[in-house]
């Protein structure tokens, strides 16, 4: 006779995965024959249970509450950075740098010079702050008639009317960044930079 | 200029997803959404997974609140943990696995571990007398409770393979075992099951 069934063989046998040989086997024998019922009994007794339906309010619930959670989260986690009261004033600041760092690169031929100012802003922000430090006189003029320009493109109420209740440390900001969040932070300034003025 | 710095806008909290339910995405494209920040794309992939979420979750605990409590943490978690989704699974495997860790979570704060006691061994408070009738629903509430009742173990292999049409490997994958074990454990859960349900099955 062949040897009884195993514990896995008999969830094959339920399953009707199990190799013919293995299954004939519980025809000859009374105690996996009796075996092999008492499973099915159970599996059919387990699977008439439903669980019960919560009230279609429920549903919305489960995404209100996670909405929370992860808004809480979100408020100490790293994924800050890319909430839109923080990115939008953060791409503000970085527009700052950038009106700056370009009026450096006109009146400073010597000094860097990148091709693609968004670009190199975007990838070396805490290196722009530093050449925005030791900015000269004359630059700096330049730059904050660039500033106010850029300003006036922000909507009417300032950082108020975009929602922004803090301003994020720029340094911070920009040590916080991933490559790929600082590309998006490039595309989202190329387009605040390109936005028609009204 | 970057020539493809236009064609990649910051989501920036826009609803993309809801808006555009003629063209749903899969969960890979959500989940990559996702990591970029954007929650509506998040909130998509929740609703399209919290029926199966709370229904393991209500299946661990056979409690309405404690069952919307874990569901809850479940995706809290996985919102957490994107970042180590790298879509080798399915997002639906990926979240019944967190559903499960963070359901035997519950049970080994809850219950001390009861891998070790036989199912016909835990005290019966809700058997009924003998020749009682019982009504379907009350039938099925003695099934969930008799489930509840099992070893983490076996309730998590039973629940996942009966409940929620998965393969024993995708269980294995889940519960980081092997199918024999989970094949093992499934077999366990089903002769306790037996055993409990005995007036009734
Ligand atoms: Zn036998």
């Amino acid at each position: 006779m062949t040897p009884c069934l195993t514990p896995d063989e008999f969830v094959d046998l339920v399953d009707g995965t199990l190799a013919a040989d293995r299954e004939a086997h519980v025809a000859t024998c009374a105690a996996c024959a009796a075996t092999a019922i008492d499973v099915r009994e159970a599996l059919a007794a387990a699977m008439s249970a439903e669980v019960p339906e919560p009230s279609p309010l429920f549903w919305p619930s489960v995404n209100a509450r996670v909405q929370a959670a992860v808004a809480e989260s979100a408020a100490t986690g790293w994924r800050a950075w890319l909430r839109l009261d923080v990115l939008v004033p953060m791409a503000g600041l970085a527009l700052v740098v950038l009106a700056i760092a370009s009026a450096i690169d006109a009146v400073s031929p010597v000094g860097p010079s990148p091709a693609d100012p968004e670009v190199a802003i975007a990838a070396e922000p805490a290196e722009v702050l530093s050449e925005m430090e030791i900015a000269s006189d004359a630059a700096t003029d330049d730059a904050l008639a660039m500033v106010a320009d850029l300003a006036s493109a922000l909507p009417e109420g300032g950082w108020d009317a975009l929602g922004v209740t803090r301003l994020p440390d720029l340094d911070v900001a920009a040590a916080a960044l991933t490559a790929e969040e600082r590309d998006a932070l490039a595309a989202l300034l190329q387009s605040a930079v390109e936005r028609p003025k009204s | 200029m970057r020539a493809d710095a236009t064609a990649a806008p910051w989501p920036l909290g826009a609803t993309p997803m809801s808006d555009a339910p003629e063209t749903p995405l899969d969960d890979a494209a959500l989940v990559e959404a996702a990591i970029a920040g954007d929650t509506a794309a998040f909130d998509v992939l929740v609703t399209r997974h919290r029926r199966s979420v709370y229904q393991v979750c209500y299946r661990f605990v056979n409690h309405h609140e404690d069952a919307a409590d874990l569901t809850q943490d479940t995706f809290v978690r996985a919102w957490k943990a994107l970042g180590s989704f790298r879509g080798q699974a399915r997002f639906s495997t990926w979240i019944y696995r967190i559903a499960v860790n963070v359901c035997l979570n519950r049970v080994s704060l809850k219950t001390p571990k009861t891998d070790a006691v036989d199912f016909d061994l835990v005290a019966d408070q809700r058997e009924p007398a003998p020749g009682a009738a019982i009504d379907a629903a009350e039938r099925q509430a003695m099934v969930r409770a008799a489930v509840k009742s099992l070893p983490p173990r076996q309730r998590t292999a039973l629940i996942l393979r009966t409940y929620h049409d998965l393969s024993h490997q995708e269980v294995a994958d889940i519960v980081g075992t092997s199918v024999g074990a989970v094949k093992a454990n499934v077999f366990h859960a089903l002769a306790n099951l037996k055993k409990r349900l005995e007036p009734l099955v």
